[in-house]
């Protein structure tokens, strides 16, 4: 008797992303990651790499922080999702994204979405984080180009705009 | 470590913001390569090709890094601006060692010099400086 993946049927699969009601058609051991890039064409999240160490492929599921390279969809099922796609407004850049552009957070670009994410995850349970605190929290995010030193900063400066504002 | 001072040499500064993160960015690059990235090799493949067996610096591991410009132009590039692309990481790997050689006394010479390394150095010392006390006591 096959057990593999291959061999079963693919299924229908619902879920939200970033407030809309989707339904993908994918192998229950497919990973989130490729049907979000592939299957919804939601290429912010990347995939670094594959083994969930990196963090470039987070995203938020039901609140939580994902890596959804690990995520096989079907745990997806009747989830609310949200990626990097989904913190713009229209031209509004989120509190996060123009903290980071003001602060050079991003450099190449690859482990930014997954930054974002882990800040906003960061900034939801603590609203006013340590810089030692940010540091943590953003320590299963590994950056290759700036030192972190900016992105810390960029949380930092995102947090005190949230409570000025 | 608990500080990383860099002065920088670059010709000329056209964009402050990316150049002092292009700096930060090679730093880190560079005390990983000193303290955590070692690379093992077996018959050509790389036996440690993951982020679990290959460390790099993560946000909670690095020091503050301070950085400073000095800005003496540079006729060949651009607006007086000469490439930081490799330049930041010339300096934390010899300034790192020469740190530990001073405060330990013992002299190293690989990267990247890892927490074991170190040990067995010590052990070493510890054994010369044992027989040579056996020898003196004679």
């Amino acid at each position: 008797m096959s057990d593999s993946g291959e061999s079963r049927a693919k299924q229908a699969i619902s879920f939200t992303v970033n407030g809309e009601p989707k339904t993908a058609h994918a192998y229950p051991m497919e990973r989130l990651l490729d049907v979000l890039r592939h299957q919804l064409h939601l290429t912010g999240t990347k995939e670094g790499c594959g083994e969930g160490e990196c963090g470039s492929c987070a995203v938020l599921m039901d609140g939580t922080l994902v890596n959804s390279c690990l995520v096989p969809v079907l745990q997806a099922q009747g989830a609310s999702m949200v990626t990097i796609e989904g913190f713009a407004t229209h031209e509004t850049l989120h509190v996060l994204q123009e903290a980071f552009l003001e602060c050079g957070g991003a450099q190449c670009g690859i482990c930014t979405p997954g930054m974002i994410l882990a800040s906003a995850h960061l900034l939801n349970e603590k609203r006013q984080p340590t810089m030692e605190e940010i540091r943590e929290g953003l320590s299963g995010n590994l950056c290759r180009c700036t030192g972190y030193r900016q992105i810390v900063e960029a949380v930092a400066e995102a947090a005190r705009r949230r409570t000025t504002a | 470590m608990d500080d990383f001072v860099a002065l920088q040499e670059v010709g000329r500064v056209l964009h402050p913001l990316l150049a002092r993160g292009q700096i930060i960015g090679g730093i880190a690059q560079g005390i990983g390569f000193s303290l955590y990235e070692k690379v093992v090799w077996q018959n050509g493949c790389m036996q440690n090709a993951q982020m679990t067996n290959y460390i790099m610096p993560t946000a909670t591991d690095l020091p503050p890094i301070r950085v400073f410009f000095e800005e003496l132009g540079n006729i060949h590039g651009a607006y007086g601006a000469k490439g930081i692309g490799e330049l930041p990481m010339d300096g934390p790997a010899p300034a790192i060692l020469n740190a530990i050689v001073d405060a330990l006394g013992i002299h190293f010479d690989s990267v990247p010099l890892l927490p074991e390394d170190i040990m067995d150095a010590l052990d070493s010392a510890s054994q010369v400086s044992a027989v040579g006390a056996r020898g003196g006591s004679r």
